[in-house]
């Protein structure tokens, strides 16, 4: 009986975590590819010659955890030793989600400079302990000066030379 | 660079009083953020950066380190609900909103620390979180209060 439990949980986390993740993998993509313009950087400077109109600091972020499937797997990984490729999609998921809700968050911005991960593992108990794990972007989002009618708060250049 | 002085002008919807308003830093939050729009802590009169700088201003006092910091426990409820998940995988929303509204409210506190010092900008701000307790976790927020022209 508990091993038939086990079994329908198993088949489940395969069946519906696999599909969980392959529609968040195409999400993701579709999204990527809308921001793509939006630049990402680790830098701390940019040589951009254009001024700055403003600067905020952006942050995203997202708790995932992984189905039973794959922590099953894991399991047996940990007495064998080996890669966890269950647990490494799961990070690059959580790691892209955070930095693209990171972006949505500051629809203005043209550049980002300085992003920087966190990763927090939410463990509940010793079985999972890495089952779920919070990932957290954040970085400042750079807008520059526009030439005609700035939506934004800062005076423009122009403003003030009138 | 720093070719913007003075305040933005009053007639803007986006423009923040430059009083402090009467509240705590809860109601300076609001409720539950969404992740999806402009944060809820994002005061406009102190910028926030995680860079030595703030692009297109330039820094003309040090006011030193400013911090702010919230305990956050789980809801159990929410705990339920996440040991379902678990199972199938996939985002856990209750958590992901309840560690935003606890970065929220430690960036909110941060915020209002720096604007009793008279800062108006917030450079190299970090986070920090770590778990106190089983089911509990803190988050710090931290960063240089300057003043910016």
């Amino acid at each position: 009986m508990g091993f038939l439990v086990v079994l329908t949980l198993l088949l489940l986390g395969l069946v519906v975590g696999g599909s969980i993740e392959r529609n968040h993998f195409r999400d993701l993509e579709q999204r990527e590819h809308a921001s793509r313009h939006r630049v990402v950087l680790s830098d701390k400077h940019c040589d951009d010659p254009r001024p700055v109109a403003r600067a905020s600091l952006a942050v995203g972020s997202v708790v995932i955890s992984t189905d039973y499937f794959k922590q099953f797997l894991a399991a047996w990984r940990l007495l064998f030793g080996g890669e966890l490729r269950g647990h490494a999609t799961l990070l690059e998921r959580a790691r892209r989600e955070a930095l693209q809700r990171m972006k949505e968050s500051a629809p203005h911005a043209d550049l980002f400079l300085n992003v920087r991960f966190e990763t927090f593992m939410i463990s509940q108990n010793s079985q999972n302990a890495l089952g779920t794990v919070e990932l957290f972007a954040y970085g400042t989002a750079i807008r520059f000066v526009r030439r005609l009618d700035d939506d934004l708060d800062v005076p423009s250049p122009h403003d003030a030379r009138r | 660079m720093g070719r913007f002085t003075g305040p933005p002008s009053p007639g803007t919807p986006r423009a923040a009083p430059l009083i402090p308003r009467k509240g705590t830093a809860k109601e300076a939050v609001g409720r539950a953020p969404n992740h999806k729009s402009t944060p809820s802590w994002h005061h406009p009169s102190v910028i926030l950066t995680n860079i030595d700088s703030v692009p297109g201003k330039t820094i003309v006092q040090h006011m030193g380190l400013v911090q702010g910091s919230t305990i956050r426990a789980k809801h159990i409820g929410r705990d339920i609900m996440a040991g379902l998940k678990n199972l199938v995988g996939g985002e856990l929303r209750g958590y992901t909103e309840l560690l935003q509204e606890s970065r929220d409210e430690a960036l909110a506190r941060m915020t209002d620390q720096a604007r009793l010092l008279g800062a108006n900008a917030i450079i190299n701000v970090r986070f920090a979180t770590s778990s106190v307790a089983q089911g509990a976790s803190e988050i710090l927020a931290y960063g240089t209060a300057v003043r910016v022209e």
